[in-house]
């Protein structure tokens, strides 16, 4: 063993530009093995290497990859010359393993920590918006601790969720966002919203986040990165003397888009003014009539703090990295916040000179206090609430059935903590140079505690239950539990025979899910204020538990070769038995196969000629997707009517669920010009889903309401562009761009049965329309009502000269973009770095229900026009033209007709938004030389600045449900939902 | 060799071990089955369930209660396939299929009574789903392995609910294996009476074969038979109870549940209570099942079914508070007084005069006695607002005296159909004067059917028998026509 230790060689140095700056986060690689680091912030490296070692290759984005002979040499600096010339770029794929980009035959995309962290947003999720091609975030709203949904190449699940696997430091994690049918009142997830849980994740600890796209990318990870994955790298130390850093954020947040309220009528009715009235169908509104804005009065500018401290250093044989970070963030809604403490160990030990350890642990603590959303929610009520009258000043309206918000607010609470733990440990033996065992365990374990309460005052009716004034007040709570436990063998070999790489990895994977939610409702708050459930009416307590658990066994293998470093070749095999399925269908097997081909070294392309990089590559992967649990032979349902007992559920029995199957071609071309300064990538991929597992209605002659079967098809094409490039690369100026430019085409091949539609319930909000999947049509239809139209597309009036509705669900609307865009300008001069994302969106249908409801309460632009009197442009059903006056009033408005769903869907809606822009100065080095301050950064970020859209409403990317939406969920159904406020925000970095 | 063995052994143990360790698709919290007593309390709360849902649309055919605004499209006798579908799903799922597992869980353990039990609710379901749909999947119904169904005529739904009646009473009569203990606590109807439930069973076979009375094939000995061997008393009366503490364990007409909100009562029910129609003698069951007006007046005003409460500020009170309107009070199914006025219409249509009286004081009194009335001032109006003697007793008293004694009951809108809602029969009711445009001029004769479950499943079926045209709902329904 002690011969082992001596066998080692301890190399440091400083790695510098051109310009004698020093570069952090340059790797450190010892050539021909995985032993590696990154330079520290002032540059510097300490490599631990066996004595065999002969080369180090240090490699840096944006700089000429160096390989140094080590030649019994100790200390090793080395300048690095600028250049885009990327070819060994190095991503994590799967299992933390480091491939060679130029080695993959699929689109594989990385964002850096920093640029995630700067944009100071709270949740990571929403900071990937336009960052990475195919990808689609949807925030849920604009409020603390909102959810988010985040999509990779469409859709591919009719029924269940599209969102992809979250992987930290190797090891899944959960990111449920609660879904309300685990509560006692089993509401449809449109009135509440709970938390994303990856967004437990700071943004601070974060080193990149690679995004696997396709099954291809993903094939290792097995059935739940069928939608792809998202692996998060949290930082970790670096040999050498403790390095501190502090970072703050102080960060100011306004919504600033609201809808367009028409502000010339009194509240009432047909005319004639009602003060108690919620509609403004009054008289116009007189000259000495005081008109109140509502909705400024009642948001307020929302502040957030952000701070982080990160520890990190050690020794040759062990690394550390300790983090603290801290979020408090007040609302633009009063009573609103989100705080979130995270605290995190990484370590990495040296066991001996085979053998490593590395270990991460992290606690998280985050706090929500949130309102409810859609249909009777706050913010309807205070963008319906009378304009003439001061909400401020008001008390509840309509004869007491509309509550004033900002007695709801005060009043009346909903609030959720979440307790997290994250564990994480591997060891990796390295019997061989060759070969390597790396074994692995992690598990990740929290408790959500949710508590709702409603005032003795309050008129608010607990969804599914009482109103609080007439039983003395209410609460509600919930804890939900989660448990995931992964286990995970890996063994590498690698192996050169000439010319030839060859590659294999065998592995096994375990994991095991529970999940809980306990639930309780009491009403009548026995001693006023306090809201515990023991002081509530034991009569009137419910209490409800809902659960589930899965377990999964995966083997797999890779199998790569590569051929004189320029042609590759990749054959991946995985087998799971998922406890979800049959026994008889529990076992399935899926394969890939990717394959890339450098055409640049083949004909010896070298840097001086046009092209100076080129590739293309190729790749086919299936993936099986099993069932949701306990659907195979359903539970009963507890009766919670009188006399309890139990009964049939909703689902019948299916005892030949087999696994829904995801087939994906993916092709791609990455050619680079003039000596890598220009960059483009293109990606085609198709993606066939079939036998979905999905859960119709039947006839309930079957003795049942609905059943899971397998059936249906759903094909995603599409497109991405990645254009990278130098504009100006000079020792004092440099503009780099980034685009992205993704373009999906989802198509509903078939349904279950003959179905016309098979639509997602939770969709349909209000009105007539929802979510609704139309063989032949995109997978992101608006179904709904609309005016009959005859064969020539005129539409057809009625005898009272009124247009006729249509009062089917058919195609009204496709919330799918043409295609969109992000791109980010880099711009740096000295020691200031000025860095934008604007993020395009060209078309795509929204449902704007908001208007839809503004339009009933008179407070639509669209009523304007009342009580003019128009000719309705069409036949009538004799095919006459139509030739009839009718009156647009309070009636036609208020009515089915001049509300029709179609007439709400606003078309081709596009948006150019400034997602995020920070402008940061690094002071120079030499001005902190005679302090303890190493280095010295301050920035001014804002989000959300500019928005300019087509859209009436205020913001086209609100979801009308929450994340725990599966299928094509609600995103670009707008229903009263808070828009995403703009945030400016100033800050520094310290490091010392 | 041993090692080879050695390697199999491991292996099995392995798999079999994995096996172990997926067995893990039982819901954590719910069971897979329970005993039989354990389906009771949803399956009798189902009994109820859809005829209180579906009363809301119905009602306004029967006019027992017509909306609080103008022009509604169900006071004009339109139907809908979603709204008023509730019995279809409660018929098949939350009755049907919970009816199964009794079945299989009874048989199991080899307790009694369950079996007969099972076959009277069946029929009970049956009855009701039928009367209100008419053609339903009926032979095929309950296979789980089919995706499609087709439709039997009704003639053979009720020739089967005779059957699943004949079968109950046998297998009551003839029990074999042990009686549950458990049976009489869950068991909410009849508290598990054997008894009670052979009589429920008469009640069932007496309303079908009842309802027939236009066939020539009508056969009024045999209803006045089953009526005789049905119910004796309210005691027999088939209630479905509610604990009331709570918005969901009170019953769906009450306040808590807030489900008829948007309905007032009629100006009919309010003229066959306040003596307009029965000699001017105020009925004491006005009192007792509506509330006076919202004013101090102390009068009774109802709504004229499309023209919405007309008094200036809403003058017209909810329905809740009174009779069966409110969180507690029990749902009648069928009640001793029903099957009274059923003898009594019987024995009118065989011109047994006075058989057909004594039944109608009985029903009239027994729904007295069911309303709170006192038996003085029920013997008060027994003796001033109806005929006093046989030979004066004419249709309409028995069929105005049902409909109060059938108020909110679906039950009215199969008599008002086998009478094609003829006022000579029921004085002062008036079909709208203009029905709903998918009507086609003609009043409703059965409910659409469900719109999620049927037409996307069985619309083969539904097209033979014009299920799927807008006005399927104004077809006569087979029971109350002369076809055979």
């Amino acid at each position: 063993m002690s011969m082992d230790g001596l066998a080692q060689q301890t190399i440091r140095g400083t790695v510098t530009s051109e310009s004698d700056e020093t570069l952090p986060g340059v790797s450190v690689l010892m050539k021909g093995t995985t032993i590696g680091t990154v330079t520290d912030i002032d540059g510097n490296y300490t490599l631990a290497a066996p004595s065999s070692a002969q080369t180090i290759i240090f490699s840096f984005i944006g700089y000429e990859s160096v390989e140094v002979s080590i030649g019994g040499r100790n200390v090793i600096n080395v300048q690095m010359k600028t250049d885009v010339t990327q070819l060994t770029e190095v991503v994590v794929t799967s299992f933390g393993i480091k491939k060679e980009k130029k080695a993959l035959g699929y689109a594989i995309q990385e964002v850096g920590g920093e640029d995630i962290s700067k944009t100071t947003r709270p949740n990571l999720i929403n900071a990937l918006q336009g960052r990475i091609a195919g990808v689609s975030v949807g925030t849920t709203s604009g409020l603390p601790g909102s959810s988010s949904s985040i999509v990779i190449r469409g859709g591919s699940s009719l029924g269940g969720s599209n969102q992809p696997l979250f992987i930290v430091d190797g090891i899944p994690i959960d990111n449920t966002t609660l879904d309300e049918g685990d509560l006692l009142n089993s509401a449809p997830n449109r009135q509440s919203d709970y938390s994303s849980r990856a967004t437990d994740i700071d943004p601070n600890d974060v080193e990149s986040i690679t995004v696997l796209k396709g099954p291809a990318a993903a094939a290792l990870y097995g059935i739940d990165a069928a939608n792809g994955a998202i692996i998060i790298t949290t930082k970790s130390g670096e040999a050498g003397k403790a390095k501190i850093s502090y970072t703050n954020n102080f960060r100011w947040e306004k919504v600033n888009r609201f809808p367009d309220l028409l502000k010339q009528y009194n509240t009432g009715t047909e005319g004639v003014n009602d003060p108690e009235a919620f509609v403004h169908w009054g008289e116009p509104i007189g000259p000495d009539n005081q008109v109140f804005d509502n909705v400024e009065n009642f948001f307020e500018t929302g502040f957030t703090q952000l701070h982080g401290v990160n520890v990190s250093g050690g020794s040759e044989n062990l690394t550390y990295m300790a983090s603290a970070n801290f979020t408090r963030q007040d609302g633009s809604v009063p009573s609103t916040g989100y705080d979130k403490n995270t605290y995190r160990v990484n370590l990495t030990a040296k066991l001996n000179p085979k053998l490593k350890l590395t270990t991460s642990t992290s606690y998280i603590r985050t706090e929500s206090e949130r309102i409810s959303k859609g249909t009777g929610s706050i913010y309807a009520n205070i963008l319906r609430w009378p304009i003439t009258n001061d909400i401020r000043a008001q008390g509840n309206l309509s004869d007491d059935e509309i509550e004033n918000p900002l007695f709801t607010v005060k009043n009346n609470s909903i609030t959720d903590e979440t307790d997290r733990i994250l564990l994480n440990g591997s060891l990796t033996y390295d019997i061989f140079d060759w070969l390597s065992v790396t074994g692995r365990i992690g598990t990740d374990v929290y408790t959500t505690r949710g508590l709702t309460t409603y005032s003795p005052e309050s008129i608010q009716r607990y969804p599914g239950r009482s109103i609080a004034q007439e039983v003395n007040g209410l609460m509600a709570e919930y804890e939900a539990y989660s448990q995931l436990l992964n286990s995970f063998i890996l063994i590498n070999a690698n192996k050169s025979f000439g010319d030839f790489n060859i590659g294999v990895t065998l592995g096994n994977n375990i994991e095991d899910r529970d999940y809980r939610v306990d639930s309780r409702y009491g009403e009548n708050i026995l001693v006023p204020g306090l809201y515990s459930i023991i002081n509530t009416d034991p009569d009137s307590r419910e209490v409800g538990v809902r659960g589930s658990r899965r377990r999964l066994i995966g083997v797999f293998g890779e199998a790569k070769i590569d051929y004189k470093n320029m042609l590759f070749l990749s054959i991946t095999g995985r087998n799971d038995w998922s406890s979800t399925l049959p026994d008889q269908n529990n076992s399935f097997f899926y394969p890939s196969v990717s394959t890339s081909f450098v055409f640049s070294e083949a004909f010896n392309l070298d840097t001086n000629s046009p092209i100076s990089f080129g590739k293309i590559r190729a790749s086919f992967a299936q993936v099986g997707k099993d069932a949701p649990p306990h659907r195979i032979q359903p539970a009963l349902q507890e009766f919670t009517r009188s006399g309890g007992g139990f009964n049939v559920g909703f689902f019948g029995p299916n005892d030949n669920i087999k696994p829904e199957t995801t087939v994906s071609y993916e092709a791609g071309l990455d050619i680079r010009f003039l000596q890598n300064r220009i960059g483009l990538d293109f990606t085609y991929y198709n993606v066939r889903s079939r036998d979905q597992i999905v859960d119709p209605r039947l006839s309930y002659a079957t003795g049942y309401i609905l059943q899971l079967v397998n059936a249906g098809e759903i094909e995603n094409q599409g497109l991405e562009i990645m254009i990278n490039g130098q504009v100006i690369a000079n020792s004092a100026f440099n503009w780099s761009v980034n685009a992205n430019f993704s373009l999906n085409r989802n198509k509903v091949i078939s349904l279950p049965g003959d179905q016309e539609e098979f639509y997602l319930s939770d969709t349909w909000l209000a009105g007539n329309a929802r979510a609704g999947y139309v063989p032949g049509k995109s997978f992101m239809t608006i179904t709904g009502y609309s005016y009959e139209r005859n064969d020539n597309g005129e539409l057809l009036i009625g005898t009272d000269g009124y247009p006729i509705v249509d009062a089917t669900f058919t195609e009204i609307g496709n919330r799918e973009s043409d295609f969109s865009i992000g791109l980010t300008n880099t711009l740096t001069y000295k020691g200031f770095t000025l860095s934008f994302l604007m993020d395009m969106r060209k078309g795509g249908d929204i449902y704007n229900s908001t208007e839809r409801s503004l339009t009933f309460s008179g407070l639509s632009q669209r009523t304007a026009n009342r009580q003019t009197r128009v000719v309705f442009d069409g036949v009538l059903e004799s095919g006459e033209r139509n030739t009839q006056e009718v009156l647009l009033d309070e009636d036609f408005y208020t009515s089915s007709r001049g509300r029709t769903e179609s007439l709400f869907v606003e078309k081709d809606i596009n948006w150019f938004r400034l997602m995020d822009i920070t402008l940061s100065y690094q002071l120079p080095s030499s001005l902190l030389s005679n302090v303890f301050i190493n280095s010295l950064q301050v920035n001014v970020t804002g989000t959300n600045l500019i928005l300019w859209s087509n859209y009436d409403g205020a913001d086209p990317s609100l979801n009308g449900l929450n994340a725990s939406a599966g299928g094509s969920n609600a995103v670009g159904f707008d229903h009263f939902s808070v828009p995403n406020p703009s945030t400016l925000a100033i800050g520094l970095r310290v490091g010392f | 060799m041993k090692k080879i063995k050695l390697l199999y052994i491991t292996l099995a143990l392995v798999i079999m071990s994995c096996e172990d360790y997926l067995d893990i698709n039982d819901d954590p919290f719910l069971p897979q089955t329970a005993t039989p007593d354990l389906y009771l309390p949803q399956i009798v709360y189902s009994m109820a369930e859809g005829e209180m849902f579906d009363s809301r649309y119905v009602g306004a055919i029967t006019q027992n209660w017509a909306w609080v605004n103008a022009n509604n499209g169900f006071d004009r006798h339109a139907s809908s396939n979603s709204s008023g579908t509730q019995k279809f799903r409660d018929h098949y799922w939350s009755i049907g299929s919970n009816l199964n597992e009794v079945a299989e869980q009874a048989e199991e353990l080899g307790l009694a009574d369950y079996s007969g039990i099972v076959n009277i609710i069946r029929a009970w379901s049956w009855q009701i789903v039928t009367d209100h749909h008419g053609e339903l999947p009926f032979r095929q119904a309950w296979d789980n392995t089919r995706t499609s169904f087709d439709y039997d005529p009704q003639k053979d739904i009720y020739a089967g609910i005779h059957e699943l009646c004949n079968q109950g009473i046998e297998l009551l009569n003839n029990p074999t294996g042990q009686t549950d203990p458990k049976l009489a606590d869950m068991e909410k109807l009849y508290n598990g009476d054997v008894s009670k439930w052979i009589k429920f069973a008469y009640a069932i076979k007496a309303r079908n074969a009842h309802h027939i009375s236009n066939k020539s094939s009508y056969d009024p000995a045999a209803v006045i038979n089953f009526v005789d061997n049905s119910f004796e008393s309210n005691e027999d009366n088939a209630e479905v109870p509610f604990d009331a503490e709570s918005s969901a364990t009170s019953s769906f007409m009450g306040p808590s549940r807030g489900n008829f909100n948007s309905r007032l009562r009629t100006q009919l029910i309010v003229s066959y209570l306040d003596g307009t129609y029965f000699n001017g003698v105020t009925d004491p069951r006005l009192s007792l099942m509506l509330n006076s007006d919202t004013d101090s007046t102390q009068n009774y005003i109802g709504v004229v079914p499309t023209l919405g409460d007309t008094t200036t500020n809403i003058r017209v009170p909810r329905l809740y508070g009174k009779y069966i309107f409110t969180d507690a009070a029990p749902y009648p199914l069928i009640t001793y007084s029903e099957l009274q006025f059923i003898k009594s219409e019987a024995a009118f249509i065989q011109n047994n005069l006075p058989l057909a009286y004594d039944a109608f004081l009985k029903a009239i009194q027994a729904h007295m006695d069911f309303t709170g009335v006192s038996p003085a001032e029920a013997t008060q109006y027994l003796s001033t607002a109806i005929p006093q003697d046989a030979s004066d007793l004419e249709l309409n008293h028995i069929m105005m005296q049902k409909y109060i004694s059938l108020y909110s009951n679906n039950e009215t809108w199969s008599d008002l159909r086998r009478y094609q809602y003829d006022n000579t029969v029921y004085l002062g009711f008036t079909l709208p004067s203009e029905f709903a445009a998918d009507n086609n001029g003609k009043p409703a004769q059965r409910w659409l059917l469900r719109r999620f479950s049927e037409y996307d499943w069985n619309s083969d079926a539904l097209e033979k028998i014009g299920g799927l045209e807008l006005d399927y709902h104004t077809k006569p329904i087979w029971f109350s026509t002369d076809e055979e």
